[in-house]
């Protein structure tokens, strides 16, 4: 069941300034969380665990100058290792793993004095966009307990919608971090490939990869965000720039002078409700003194393409370490090594990650790996240029997240339709350039996002555009 | 006589472990023979999450061995992922370097006996991990099946690609060693085989002489000693050439040689061979390397031990074998540098007590040196004690007891003069004895040294035995006629 934003961002505000505890806070999120977790938001809920935290916490206030996150419930997905709690990443491969160590974006969160609640559902290894397939089932729209939540990482998305968690950790590899926060009226933010470390979660598709966060308010996406960003010496491709107090940049409210709409001419995959909401958001800007000026998306067909098709290539190779031999769910097969490998692997994986496992190797296979890999990897830079192009015409660009409202639960969509549904949330990922998705609204009743992208390591301007039509 | 029809045609894959504190990805030890699965982490056993970090002192090993093997080093190089399914690769890839590798085009030239010396080109060299081990027995529950240790999993290790340059097994030998001796040389490997720091795979082919294209290609796997490798390459050899004699087909496939049958099997055709699927691995970044990099390491590198040898020659007038007996140990070459150093800053001449130490380590100090693992006794004092020898203020037994309680004591050991003293050489060592003992002597005797300054050099016998018996037998022989010639020759 969802808590109405206002009730979210006033008790985030409260913790913010020290009006209430750790304690209070955590015990506020936990009362809401055990029903999140029986519609599926969380896959394993660590109630002893962030209880005992919080105290500690609040047996020592003076630590609080010290601790930007003080008290602060936080839910992590699924993928992200949090040490000592089962780390599955929605499949059933993993089911009886536990992570060994903390990822790096877990232990600044505690170091800043966040409260680690517990792991929330996912798609398997982030595998979709609307966590139904990970092998604990689906995790329920808080808006609408019939709905999805979009994903992969909806149980993040549904424990901050229910107010079980006051921020959550996404990753966002085309798409799964935005898709999910509009989806449930959420911000949520997708920063430049490299600005947060990724050691510590499960890789998906590396290159494409970013642990995002989502919130109830820019602020606290910000402070999260700038809690967990920076360079890492345990992630080599993590970036060594500054981090900019993003807290701060979200509480200047900055109208923005110019936005490019990026769409396709007259927005047409769009479904007319949707369309119409996305017009709303645009006029608001417009409203508020914004030059919008509209520009194609560039050869949207061919960088969905290629995006699947570099996703699909390397996660067929980061996938290759579940071999059931070491740890995971093991099968004997026929007393062969290729029969357990093969046993292991087909029952421990769902069908979508089969599928790409296997349309993944076979592009990188002999024969095919010039012609299709080496192609989509040049459609991949030729996005990237064309995106860079837009945006030195304006502050950032505006963009449709869905097509449509969330989907039933009981009527799924053909794969086919979900990597179409992908169009507007690829383009950041294969431009490695940071996108956050914000509410603008309802559409049917349900919430509706657009999204904001700039220019790379640009969050903080982002941020800042959100606050001004906060 | 006939001309062989045939030609063989011979490449080597070199694979050789670099001596790295830790692993090329990891912060675990890279260490050989602990206990099995005792060094590993989430990185190198390959947990969710886990990612590689490249080991900047591995990739300056790497560098150092390709300049040592004249190889040109790429300014960016790309690691990529093989990918294949084996227990003993956690990730279920490894992290080489395919289309862009860390050097090529390098070169050592070889010799065979006392045939003409020939150079044979390196194609490249990459830079890669290692993989685990599996492990048959000797651990518990070992009789349900194999284990596996990745203890090795992550190791830094260079492969070195040479050109099809080789025309016999002999060769092929004479190259492996002349690249170990390299290796080891560069400081860049022990290049140990009994531990696996060096292993090798062969390529070869037979064609008919003058024809340019390469027969079908047999790949020999794990030649692990030169021996095994000639062994398996003349083995291989001789298969392909009598098959093609009588008019045979060679297959293209990867053979195994089994040395106590003393013949090769097949492992696997072209046709079943892997598809690696490689592509650049997105966890790193292309690996630059500035030139400064590159200029430091090839500034550091070790000087060619036939260099050097010469060197010795020429600026220590070191006779030409024992010049060459020095230099080709890096170790011992560096230590003697540094015990001539030390003597020529006491005042004495380099080229007076270079061959007197150059012998002194080579016979005197051997034994302590084995004992001790490595030289202990500090060079400036040995320098000053080797001065002390060649100009005969210093008997030889003398100087190996001196020697002695240097390499005892080490780098706490006091200043020569007070060590001296302190065991009682005083009144040898003291003031140049000797030659005060030996100007008496032949004041003592004007008409000798006489008849020897005219050319009746017999008589310094005499001189010797009056000397000899004015010291009272504390000078040996050898130190006290060069003190008297060399009085002689200054009066
Ligand atoms: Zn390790």
């Amino acid at each position: 069941m969802v808590l109405p934003a206002v009730e979210r961002r006033r008790r985030s505000a409260r913790l913010r300034e020290g009006e209430t505890g750790a304690e209070t806070a955590v015990g506020l999120a936990l009362e809401r969380a055990r029903a999140a977790r029986d519609a599926g938001a969380f896959l394993h809920l660590d109630e002893a665990g962030a209880r005992d935290r919080a105290r500690a916490l609040d047996r020592a206030p003076e630590g609080r100058a010290d601790r930007p996150l003080f008290g602060l419930p936080v839910a992590v997905k699924d993928n992200i290792a949090v040490r000592g709690l089962p780390s599955t990443s929605g499949s059933a491969l993993l089911a009886d793993y536990r992570a060994p160590f903390d990822a790096t974006v877990v232990s600044r969160l505690r170091r800043a004095g966040a409260v680690i609640l517990g792991t929330t559902n996912l798609d398997e290894f982030g595998m979709g966009s609307s966590t139904t397939r990970g092998f604990r089932g689906a995790s329920r729209n808080p808006a609408a307990p019939h709905r999805i939540a979009g994903g992969s990482s909806g149980g993040s998305a549904a424990a901050v919608a229910s107010g079980a968690a006051f921020a959550a950790l996404g990753t966002d590899t085309g798409g799964s971090v935005r898709q999910p926060a509009a989806h449930c009226g959420l911000y949520g933010i997708r920063p430049t490939w490299g600005r947060v470390s990724r050691f510590g979660m499960t890789a998906y598709a590396s290159s494409l990869d970013q642990v995002g966060v989502l919130a109830s308010d820019p602020v606290e996406v910000g402070r999260v965000l700038g809690t967990i960003a920076g360079a890492d010496p345990r992630d080599a491709t993590s970036a060594r720039r500054p981090v900019p107090d993003f807290a701060s940049a979200a509480s200047r409210p900055r109208t923005p002078r110019r936005l490019t709409v990026c769409a396709d001419a007259d927005l047409a995959p769009l479904d007319p409700a949707s369309r119409g909401a996305f017009q709303r958001a645009v006029r608001r800007f417009q409203a508020a003194g914004t030059r919008v000026r509209r520009a194609p998306l560039p050869d949207a067909d061919s960088a969905v393409a290629a995006y699947y098709l570099i996703a699909c290539a390397e996660a067929s190779s980061n996938l290759s370490r579940f071999d059931g031999l070491r740890y995971g769910r093991r099968e004997a097969g026929d007393g062969t090594l290729a029969g357990a490998y093969r046993v292991s692997r087909s029952r421990g994986f769902g069908a979508e990650v089969r599928r790409r496992i296997l349309l993944g190797a076979a592009l990188l296979s002999r024969g095919y790996k010039d012609a299709v890999y080496g192609a989509a990897t040049v459609a991949r830079r030729r996005t990237r240029e064309a995106l860079l192009r837009l945006l030195a015409g304006s502050d950032a660009l505006l963009l449709p997240v869905t097509l449509s409202p969330p989907r039933r639960l009981d009527r799924p969509d053909p794969a086919s339709a979900e990597y179409r549904a992908d169009r507007f949330n690829i383009l950041a990922a294969l431009g490695s350039l940071p996108a956050l998705a914000i509410p603008a609204g309802e559409r049917d009743g349900l919430p509706f996002g657009v999204q904001l992208m700039g220019p790379p390591w640009e969050e903080g301007a982002l941020l800042s555009v959100a606050a001004s039509v906060a | 006589m006939t001309t062989d029809p045939f030609e063989t045609v011979i490449g080597l894959e070199v694979h050789v472990q670099l001596d790295t504190r830790t692993k090329l990805f990891c912060p675990c030890r890279n260490t050989f023979g602990e206990p099995p699965n005792t060094q590993i982490c989430p990185v190198c056993y390959g947990l969710p999450g886990a990612l590689p970090v490249p080991n900047r002192r591995a990739v300056e090993l790497a560098v150092v061995a390709a300049l040592a093997l004249d190889c040109r080093v790429e300014p960016e190089s790309v690691f990529e992922r093989k990918n294949y399914f084996y227990p003993d690769l956690p990730k279920g890839y490894q992290i080489t370097q395919y289309e862009r590798p860390l050097a090529r085009s390098g070169g050592v030239r070889i010799q065979v006996g006392d045939g003409p010396s020939r150079t044979i080109r390196i194609h490249r060299i990459q830079l890669e991990e290692d993989a685990g081990k599996l492990v048959h027995d000797g651990y518990r529950g070992s009789e349900e099946g194999s284990g596996v240790d990745f203890n090795r999993a992550g190791v830094p290790l260079i492969e070195i690609v040479s050109e099809p340059d080789l025309r016999s097994a002999a060769e092929a030998g004479a190259y492996g060693r002349t690249l170990r001796q390299r290796i080891v040389h560069a400081g860049v490997s022990d290049a140990d085989m009994e531990k696996g720091n060096l292993r090798m795979d062969g390529n070869i082919s037979v064609r008919r002489r003058g024809e340019a294209a390469l027969g079908a290609k047999v790949e020999l796997k794990n030649l692990n000693s030169f021996r095994y490798l000639e062994r398996a390459l003349t083995y291989e050899e001789a298969r392909q050439r009598e098959l093609l004699r009588v008019g045979g087909v060679v297959v293209q496939e990867t053979r195994l040689f089994d040395e106590s049958q003393g013949r090769s099997f097949a492992m696997r055709s072209k046709e079943e061979a892997a598809d690696y699927r490689y592509f650049p691995d997105p966890d790193l970044p292309p690996l630059r390397l500035p030139p400064e990099l590159v200029e430091s390491a090839r500034a550091g590198l070790p000087e060619v031990p036939a260099d050097r040898a010469a060197r010795f020659v020429r600026d220590f007038a070191l006779a030409d074998d024992a010049a060459r007996r020095i230099a080709t140990r890096r170790e011992l070459a560096d230590y003697f540098e540094a015990v001539v150093a030390g003597a020529a800053d006491s005042g004495a001449s380099a080229r007076e007590v270079a061959p007197v130490a150059a012998s002194f380590l080579t016979t005197d100090a051997v034994a302590r040196e084995k004992q001790d693992g490595g030289f202990r006794a500090p060079p400036r004092s040995l320098g000053e004690l080797m001065a002390r020898l060649a100009d005969g203020r210093l008997p030889r037994n003398a100087a190996r007891d001196l020697f002695d309680a240097l390499a005892d004591r080490g780098r706490r050991a006091p200043p020569l003069d007070a060590l001296i003293a302190e065991l009682g050489f005083g009144d040898l060592a003291g003031a140049g004895r000797l030659q005060r003992a030996a100007a008496e002597v032949i004041a003592a005797h004007p008409a000798e040294a006489e008849a020897y300054r005219a050319g009746r050099t017999k008589v310094i016998g005499f001189l010797m035995g009056r000397l000899l018996r004015e010291l009272r037998g504390k000078a040996d022989a050898r130190a006290a006629r060069s003190a008297l010639e060399r009085a002689l020759d200054a009066d």
